[in-house]
């Protein structure tokens, strides 16, 4: 029997049609879906891998991986965002686990000379001490303050994204912002 | 009606800017923050750490250069996850019953496995009709039966 299909129209195509189309192997299905949620990978990416090659690697990886496991998206049980958000923000946790946080350059933020002011320079300084104590926290904390602070996704969907609940993402907040609170008072 | 221990759980794990906060609680959050004293104060000290925070992460962002910048980053994205999934493509593509025979076949574009499989099979196929030929066609016809096969018909029709 002669089957009449339209043509694919990608533009207009939902993510669930797209990731589909993908996982019958329409790699232009899935240049849409780069096109689309590549944005906030390497964004998010870059805010949780200090190297931006690095980061872009992960993304990268993060896209494949999607691409080859697009067969067992099930729209009825996440929305694609969070399927996909979840994969490439778990892969940067992980590259963040295995490497050692890099120290910040010594010439990290230089002091504008022309500033002068002992006060400007006092405010530098303390951004520069919270900017290092932001690199330590550990990869979990700094993807939920990334998400929500950043991104401005809510409690729930950041949870959703980070595969806990919103109750264990609030806690994680709560921790990362009592550590920067803490060393923020140290250094004022 | 919101509890300030809630009020302050909320305040410092999302700061102070009450669009972050869960949607259901924002409302009586607003109400605690315009009525209570410590609520407004709490408020009044989250956010100084949420703009402490804000400026620690802007020269990070500067860091990761302007929109061009990240307009060339997704287009090396696109460029590598094609290249990757071409790759993928490639290698999973079945190549035909004869790839047993070619070695290489599964690093070889399907179509060239295609033709150079047809080619092969071509030459069989001759190797062996000359072969079945050769051993078992029938004995030559004699030379007088021959030479009668080989001259023209009467057509009696077109004599009348």
């Amino acid at each position: 029997m002669l089957r009449i299909t339209s043509p694919r129209v990608y533009g207009n195509a939902p993510d669930a049609t797209l990731v589909s189309w993908s996982a019958e192997g329409d790699t232009r299905a899935f240049d849409e879906i780069v096109i689309r949620h590549g944005p906030f990978a390497l964004r998010v990416a870059s805010r949780l891998i200090p190297d931006a090659r690095a980061a872009e690697d992960v993304v990268q990886e993060a896209m494949v991986r999607a691409w080859s496991q697009s067969r067992h998206f099930d729209e009825r049980r996440a929305r694609f965002t969070t399927w996909l958000y979840r994969i490439v923000v778990n892969l940067c946790i992980d590259h963040q686990r295995r490497v050692q946080p890099e120290p910040m350059p010594e010439d990290f933020d230089p002091v504008d000379p022309a500033a002068g002011a002992v006060e400007t320079l006092e405010v530098m300084e303390r951004d520069a001490t919270l900017a290092r104590e932001l690199s330590k926290l550990p990869p979990r904390q700094r993807a939920a303050m990334t998400l929500i602070y950043d991104e401005g996704l809510s409690g729930a969907e950041a949870a959703r994204i980070l595969g806990m609940s919103a109750k264990a993402v609030e806690r994680l907040l709560a921790r990362a912002r009592a550590f920067l609170r803490k060393r923020y008072a140290a250094g004022a | 009606m919101m509890t300030l221990k809630r009020f302050r759980a909320l305040a410092q794990s999302y700061g102070a800017d009450l669009q972050r906060w869960p949607q259901e609680e924002r409302g009586a959050a607003e109400e605690l923050s315009g009525s209570s004293e410590e609520a407004h104060t709490l408020l009044v000290q989250e956010r100084a750490l949420d703009e402490a925070i804000a400026a620690a992460t802007a020269p990070q962002d500067a860091q990761h250069g302007p929109q061009s910048e990240r307009d060339a980053a997704l287009v090396r994205l696109r460029a590598k996850v094609a290249a990757r999934l071409a790759v993928g493509k490639a290698q999973a593509k079945p190549v035909g019953r004869l790839s047993w025979l070619l070695g290489t076949a599964s690093h070889s574009s399907p179509v060239r496995v295609r033709r150079f499989g047809l080619a092969t099979g071509g030459v069989f196929a001759i190797i062996a009709g000359l072969l079945i030929g050769g051993l078992s066609g029938p004995a030559p016809a004699p030379v007088g039966a021959l030479s009668a096969l080989l001259q023209p018909a009467t057509l009696d029709i077109l004599a009348d």
